[in-house]
């Protein structure tokens, strides 16, 4: 039965449209009871499921984001970054350059690698954080550290292992890691958007 | 891996990525990037260009970063920010009238998952032939289950706009998909 403002009743009196609100948006009933025992309600309810189940089939299926994302945003973010300079090594063949932002790459992922440490930073700018002039390098890395550790240790830790890093994977001589802390962290996030908030389907 | 255990707030993280440090702004993408690319994938209906507006947004965060007032939250600026990249594709400005999109009717045999798979094609069709309004407002809706005031947050439109966009999108996809049956 079509009424004055063009939506659509059932004989029961029951609103189409908000039968329809109901199943698309797996929304519990408004009056449970009456649908459970109407059976124009019954019928409608059942053919609208049918009609959006592969909506709904689609919105429960899980979808993972690219594998490479991360690393492609990154990539393109840091090239918006200006190049801060490069160390050379020089040798009867030819020179190898290697720019600062891969060393401040590799010192900020051996710093990562440090049980302790929740987040390092290490800017590829010369000027900034890491320093290049030939074969020697000076590397600066900031930290944020779990709560609890004791903070001396934690940089003596880092301390060598970025320097080991970085001389292993370039062949270039550290001459200094210094090392800030900058926050100490231990809470938990407000949001992790990553899980889909719904964990089971709402419909009844 | 100890930058795994990190449990900082997203606000801690933006402060860190507005001062310039892009290792902050990783963990912002691991975090949201699930949220991003799925959002991208039900707005453009294709994985490679979800890939592409995933990517895209991502970086326009990030360059636009510093603009970001904190008066809403972290991810609800980054759903403003996959939409507008999707509706800046070819596949987010495809606005296909309903009656245009090419049907597969053909239904081969009993396979319940092949037929299971081109019912959920069939919808990707129709939803992406939806007009954009209405696709963002239905997959920001029905896929990432917003409320009517967060969409309206996102889309700078009123409750009642996004109420009634979700409300056309689902008398056409009604029409679409049940004239098929």
């Amino acid at each position: 039965m079509t009424r004055s403002d063009g939506s659509v009743s059932l004989p029961c009196g029951a609103d189409v449209n908000e039968l329809s609100d109901q199943v698309v948006g797996r929304l519990p009933a408004r009056d449970a009871e009456h649908q459970a025992a109407c059976p124009y309600c019954r019928a409608t309810i059942a053919e609208l499921r049918t009609l959006w189940s592969p909506l709904h089939a689609l919105a429960d299926e899980d979808v993972a984001a690219p594998k490479e994302l991360v690393a492609r945003v990154l990539e393109q973010i840091l090239e918006l970054d200006i190049d801060g300079g490069r160390a050379v090594i020089a040798a009867d063949r030819g020179d190898t350059s290697i720019g600062v932002q891969v060393i401040a790459t590799i010192a900020r992922k051996a710093a990562d690698s440090v049980s302790g440490t929740l987040l390092a930073f290490s800017r590829a700018r010369a000027d900034v954080q890491v320093g290049a002039a030939g074969r020697s390098v000076v590397v600066q890395v900031e930290i944020v550290a779990a709560l609890g550790m004791s903070l001396p240790m934690l940089s003596a830790q880092i301390q060598r292992t970025v320097r080991d890093h970085v001389a292993a994977l370039t062949g270039l001589s550290v001459v200094a890691v210094d090392v800030s802390m900058v926050e100490v962290a231990g809470g938990r996030p407000a949001i992790n958007s990553s899980v889909k908030r719904r964990a089971n389907p709402r419909e009844q | 891996m100890p930058t795994e255990q990190l449990r900082a707030d997203d606000s801690v993280l933006v402060r860190w990525a507005k001062e310039g440090r892009p290792e902050a702004f990783e963990h912002l993408v691991r975090r949201h990037q699930l949220l991003v690319y799925r959002t991208a994938l039900r707005l453009t209906g294709d994985s490679h260009t979800a890939d592409d507006v995933a990517q895209e947004a991502f970086v326009a965060a990030w360059k636009s970063l510093r603009l970001f007032r904190e008066d809403s939250s972290f991810a609800t600026w980054l759903y403003r920010i996959v939409v507008n990249q999707a509706s800046n594709t070819g596949r987010g400005r495809r606005d296909v009238p309903v009656e245009e999109v090419p049907l597969d009717t053909h239904h081969p045999g009993a396979d319940t998952e092949a037929m299971q798979r081109e019912g959920e094609q069939r919808i990707v069709t129709a939803i992406v032939a939806l007009p954009f309004e209405q696709r963002a407002v239905l997959v920001l809706r029905l896929f990432e289950e917003l409320t009517y005031e967060e969409i309206a947050q996102i889309l700078s439109i009123s409750p009642d706009a996004v109420r009634g966009r979700l409300h056309r999108a689902r008398n056409q996809l009604t029409k679409r998909l049940g004239g098929e049956r």
